[in-house]
């Protein structure tokens, strides 16, 4: 199995690293049945894949078993992300028949914390995502891990979110602070509950903690 | 979760926007003091004032003042305050002096004032020209005077001082109007931001996403210059490939 170092790319701010443990207890109290769930947003940039990564590790840091899915198959943030050159193999070739499930799935440098990258690009990812290999593969993996992070592609943009969404136990949406007119963050969330995905929340991303009033000012996560 | 409409009006959230934006606006405050002074100081032309004083007091009997007298007097002085700025005075008064200006001109340059409790009036011109303002002042003490008489059917009316040709003028001070240009300016910004503020849909706190989405919200995460720049940068480098390849071997 392949390792994918994902150590350096972990956030060393106090207070990033803080609120990313705040999100993860909030994710381990919305249920132990809220195991396998999926971040979307509404578009690309607003840092999905960045939490998706922190939030992963930090699971694997309270000693679960944790895999990070990249299924955004058009375009393979994660991989880019990390500077992985390594094999090629990943969900598309998987979800396509072209490899098994083994081959695909990397160890990191965090212990705990595995990873599955989204492969080579395809021309038809959400009839790939819609079929039944794909629930086979979460069915595996919600066997072999304790917690699945799905990192699913903008909303906005391509409707895979909504297709995987009823396969999983829960969807987080993303939302980048004073990026996007509430419109747009509605649109998707009717999106998702048509298609039969649980919301669990939203995580606001990028915030300017100066704009926050009393409770989260901007010192409130200083400690030291 | 019902479409939200309507204009809601956060005033707590707008205050603490516009203190944020304290910079701009102390900028806008400077940007139009100094424009107001500099303005000031171009355009400024100083104004000359010349007053003459007149007393009004009629007298219907031979014999000599009666408390009627005073009374119909004491009235005439709000008639007189009007009659003297009409066009009929003012085309007389540019007629004799060849001026070159309007009737409408000439009337708001005449102030009219008067001591309480008396008939005595102070009119005063106020021209850019010293002595335009001392010749128009005595034409109205004058043939002014003597127009309104004959309209208010009195006496001659009494001209108790002449104008003198004003040696010092006054000028709007550049200061004060440094001050009122920088509070205007800092009024406007103001209203702008707000405007901007309160029109802004986008979803930036907490209480948004309750009021919009109805979600609750999982986590906050900071802003991080570290993290947005390692999203941004490009695509895989060799040197992580020979690495992965470097533990395939010892494995």
């Amino acid at each position: 199995m392949d390792t994918v170092s994902v150590k350096k790319h972990m956030a060393t701010d106090f207070q990033v690293t803080e609120a990313i443990k705040v999100l993860r207890t909030n994710l381990f109290f919305s249920g132990n049945d809220k195991r396998v769930v999926a971040l979307t947003s509404y578009q690309a940039s607003e840092g999905k894949s960045t939490l998706a990564l922190q939030l992963a590790a930090s699971i694997a840091e309270t000693g679960k078993r944790v895999v990070l899915v990249d299924a955004d198959l058009r375009k393979s943030a994660l991989a880019s992300r990390l500077r992985y050159r390594g094999k090629p193999v990943g969900l598309s070739h998987y979800l396509s028949g072209m490899a098994n499930a083994d081959e695909m799935l990397c160890e990191t440098d965090v212990k705990g914390f595995y990873m599955v990258f989204s492969g080579a690009r395809v021309p038809n990812p959400a009839e790939l995502l819609g079929a039944s290999s794909f629930d086979k593969l979460i069915a595996a993996l919600r066997d072999t891990f304790d917690y699945v992070i799905v990192d699913a592609a903008p909303l906005g943009q391509v409707i895979d979110a909504a297709i995987i969404a009823p396969k999983l136990d829960g969807v987080i949406m993303v939302i980048n602070a004073a990026d996007n007119s509430y419109k747009n963050e509605q649109r998707i969330k009717h999106q998702l509950e048509r298609s039969g995905g649980k919301i669990l929340g939203v995580i606001l991303n990028r915030v300017n903690l100066s704009e926050l009033e009393g409770y989260y000012s901007k010192n409130h996560y200083s400690y030291d | 979760m019902e479409e939200k409409h309507e204009l809601e009006l956060d005033f707590g959230d707008l205050f603490r926007y516009l203190k944020r934006k304290i910079l701009v606006l102390l900028l806008a405050a400077l940007i139009g003091g100094v424009f107001g002074f500099v303005f000031t100081k171009v355009t400024a032309v100083p104004k000359y004032s010349a007053n003459i004083s007149v007393y009004l007091m009629i007298k219907q009997y031979e014999e000599g003042i009666v408390y009627s007298d005073y009374q119909i007097s004491s009235q005439l002085v709000y008639d007189y305050q009007a009659l003297i700025k009409c066009r009929t005075v003012a085309d007389r008064v540019i007629e004799d002096l060849d001026l070159d200006m309007t009737p409408e001109q000439v009337a708001d340059a005449i102030t009219v004032d008067y001591e309480t409790y008396s008939r005595v009036l102070t009119v005063t011109v106020t021209d850019s020209d010293p002595q335009r303002a001392a010749d128009i002042a005595n034409a109205l003490g004058n043939q002014g005077n003597e127009l309104v008489a004959d309209m208010m059917r009195m006496g001659a009316i009494q001209l108790v001082d002449e104008a003198k040709v004003p040696d010092s003028g006054s000028v709007a001070n550049p200061i004060t109007r440094a001050v009122l240009f920088a509070a205007v300016a800092v009024v406007l910004t103001a209203g702008v931001l707000a405007v901007i503020r309160v029109l802004d849909d986008t979803i930036r706190s907490e209480a948004d996403v309750q009021r919009y989405l109805g979600l609750s919200v999982l986590g906050i995460i900071p802003e991080n210059a570290e993290l947005t720049a390692a999203a941004k940068k490009p695509a895989a480098k060799p040197a992580a490939s020979k690495a992965s390849a470097a533990r395939k071997e010892k494995r």
